[in-house]
């Protein structure tokens, strides 16, 4: 089963904690620009809105399909659209052919990475503070979707009433 | 501190009047201060500590200040401390704000970043890693602090960027204005935007694509993930903050980097206001305009009162203020942000402004900020606020007796002390009621740094930070009759409630005050840090500066260094 780390950008307030977990779990350093995800901010007039970034598990992956070498393949526990080190030529095909913006070269590497989803124990998951990023499997992802939307009406209504 | 870990490495220097920019190693500083606050304010005392500057004059030193633990998993790890000579005060001036310009700056390459000199036309500074360019701010001179971001993104044609900046309170040299970062949360304090403001430096943009080496990544993850763990969020509804006003308006809230807390800042939101009625638009004005919110609602319930008393009246003004009236109130507040008429005299602070009204009107001023370091260097605050009231807005218990109570605020002074020379929040220590202790500092210290660094070690360099601290204010004439509260703080009656028990008077503050100055090993009559102090910290060099400059210890103009 395909597992999908879904995000919910009302939720985010932009404090990173998920990158500084990806890029000590996966570099040993913290260094959000070698993150496996990165948080993108934008700001209107004062006000600031953050969603996070990360490999999005497609079904027909565009960096597979675009990768001139091979390099990228579906493996992991989990299915992650992962990067075979030794194969990839850090030509950026990944990088541009992304709906997301979720391949990137590594800085020191110039090897392409994206999620892997911590073979199965997504680390910013587990420690995103206010619930903006979730983990399940594919199939459970649009229930979750559904419910989630249900919440905003019900608080909708509940406002409109009082 | 050489091995390279948690450290960027080096400070950067610019000289505004040269336009020079150079680097030193963090690692001169790191050795005996550790980072943060520590190394700061040893910057300043080096620097702008005597003979006495002019705080804003080209001579006075503007430092920006990471440490070690910033832009690290560590939560709280947001927090970029400034520190300077107040204009508000002349003493030290401290102030901090969130959001990621700290971080940044490390991933940029530089621990530290010391504004010396005076720029001859408005610039702003642009830091792009190893790039360091004083470009013209004439295009942005004059702008607030919400269009300055997209001003500074458009002419640096860069998106991410983080940034600091001042707005027209700080040009204007308004002795309480702030400098705001890029949550919109403001180094609120002291009134550190004028010192920028004199140095005609609009803003600080930085942009930094480096990483912080960590010695053990595994532990540290463990460490780190730990301390999150116990921080479970802050219940918004805890805290007095206009972030529970706009709640239901805003989709959403920006916190600090690394920071699992939903603490009081929305981006209206210029500072915490522990319990002052400031309305949403006098809020967003101040934070707009770049001036301290809490300075201006204290001046603003002392102005009205004034107005009611009569000592001051429509001619003074211009219009007629009434409690409640905050249209007019808003008015004021725009001219004091543009010095016009009235808003001039009060542009000063309210000590000044007192002393220039006349009047009697200085018999309104009933407190410092307490509790919000509005007045004079957080130490300071802290100290009378808390000696009197408790530590307003946290769960710290306070005796209600005095006994114990010098005890407290060292206790509480140095948690805040520790955390603002590691990098981290003061909030986030168990002066707070969080259990961030100096073991988890120190904890999380020693696995990035790879080397042994224990709570005991860690307490030394904290006792440095307030030491250098008390010797640059002793230095600029502060002594032991200064340290004290307004008459009129004493005449007011008791307020009911939880503070029924505490004795109101000098001499229950006087005993107070021997056995803080005890606590701290200061002499008990002057105030001064003793000789034997400074040398049990390893501060013998400060020591021998203090005796050499036997400084005068009553200031020229007579007035107390105690002013807001």
């Amino acid at each position: 089963m395909r597992y999908i780390i879904s995000i919910d950008a009302t939720k985010c307030t932009g404090c990173r904690i998920c990158e500084m977990v990806c890029s000590l779990s996966h570099t040993g350093s913290c260094w959000p620009e070698r993150s496996r995800l990165r948080v993108v901010s934008e700001e209107t007039d004062g006000q600031i809105d953050s969603v996070p970034v990360l490999c999005m598990q497609c079904e027909v992956p565009a960096c597979r399909l675009a990768c001139p070498t091979g390099a990228t393949y579906e493996g992991g526990p989990t299915g992650a659209r992962l990067v075979a080190a030794e194969k990839c030529i850090g030509c950026s095909a990944c990088v541009w052919a992304c709906p997301f913006g979720a391949s990137e070269l590594d800085l020191v590497t110039q090897v392409a990475h994206r999620c892997d989803q911590c073979e199965g124990d997504p680390l910013c998951v587990k420690h995103c503070p206010t619930g903006a990023l979730g983990y399940m499997p594919e199939d459970r992802l649009a229930v979750a979707e559904q419910r989630r939307k249900l919440g905003v009406l019900i608080g909708l209504q509940r406002l409109i009433r009082s | 501190m050489k091995n390279g870990y948690l450290y960027a490495g080096k400070i950067l220097w610019v000289d505004l009047t040269r336009r020079t920019v150079w680097t030193t190693p963090t690692a001169v500083y790191a050795e005996r201060f550790l980072g943060g606050r520590g190394i700061g304010t040893r910057i300043v005392w080096e620097k702008a500590g005597f003979p006495p500057v002019d705080p804003m004059g080209p001579d006075n030193v503007l430092s920006f200040d990471s440490g070690p633990l910033s832009g690290t998993m560590m939560p709280g790890s947001g927090r970029c401390h400034v520190t300077s000579k107040s204009p508000l005060t002349d003493l030290l001036g401290v102030a901090s704000f969130g959001g990621s310009f700290a971080p940044e700056l490390k991933y940029a390459g530089y621990d530290h970043l010391v504004i010396t000199g005076q720029a001859a036309e408005p610039v702003y500074l642009a830091i792009d890693n190893e790039e360091v360019t004083i470009r013209s701010a004439a295009n942005l001179w004059g702008l607030d602090t919400h269009e300055t971001p997209k001003a500074l993104r458009n002419d640096l044609n860069a998106e991410e960027i983080e940034w600091a900046c001042i707005g027209p309170a700080g040009e204007k040299l308004i002795r309480f204005a702030t400098i705001i970062g890029n949550t919109r949360d403001s180094a609120g304090a002291t009134g550190l935007g004028a010192v920028m403001g004199s140095k005609k430096l609009k803003a600080i943009a930085v942009q930094g694509t480096g990483g912080l080496r960590i010695a053990r990544p595994e532990r540290f993850y463990e460490v780190c993930a730990r301390t999150l763990d116990s921080l479970k969020v802050i219940d918004p509804d805890r805290t007095v903050s206009i972030q529970k006003l706009r709640r239901d308006k805003g989709p959403q809230m920006t916190v600090c980097f690394g920071c699992p807390s939903l603490c009081p800042r929305l981006f209206e939101e210029g500072n915490y206001v522990p319990g002052m009625l400031l309305s949403e638009e006098l809020a967003l004005c101040s934070n707009k305009n770049g001036y301290d919110a809490s300075s201006l609602g204290a001046m603003m319930s002392w102005v009205t009162e004034l107005f009611e008393q009569g000592i001051i009246n429509e001619k003074d003004v211009g219009f007629p203020l009434t409690r409640g009236n905050d249209e007019a109130l808003l008015k004021l507040a725009e001219m004091i942000a543009r010095r016009e008429g009235f808003g001039d005299v009060l542009a000063e602070g309210r000590i000044r402004a007192a002393r220039a009204i006349g009047r009697g009107s200085e018999r309104h001023v009933f407190r410092l900020d307490a509790g919000n370091s509005g007045a004079v260097s957080d130490e300071f605050v802290e100290f009378y606020g808390h000696f009197a009231e408790g530590v307003e807005g946290t769960r710290l218990p306070f005796p209600k007796e005095d006994v114990g109570k010098a005890e407290t605020i060292v206790h509480a002074e140095d948690a805040i002390g520790r955390a603002e020379i590691v990098g981290g929040c003061k909030w986030h220590t168990e002066f707070n009621g969080l259990p961030i202790t100096a073991e988890v500092h120190a904890e999380v210290l020693s696995t990035g740094l790879g080397k042994k660094i224990t709570a005991r070690e860690l307490a030394i360099y904290q006792q440095r930070l307030h030491q250098i601290e008390r010797t640059f204010n002793c230095q600029g004439g502060l002594r032991r009759e200064y340290d004290t509260l307004p008459d009129q703080y004493f005449a007011a009656p008791v307020p009911e409630g939880r503070f029924e028990d505490i004795a109101k008077d000098r001499s229950h503050m006087e005993a107070m005050k021997d056995r803080y100055y005890k606590l701290r090993g200061w002499d008990p009559t002057t105030g001064v840090p003793a000789r034997a102090t400074l040398e049990s910290f390893d501060l013998k060099d400060v020591a021998d500066i203090l005796d050499k400059r036997k400084v005068n210890p009553v200031r020229k103009d007579g007035a107390s260094p105690r002013t807001q």
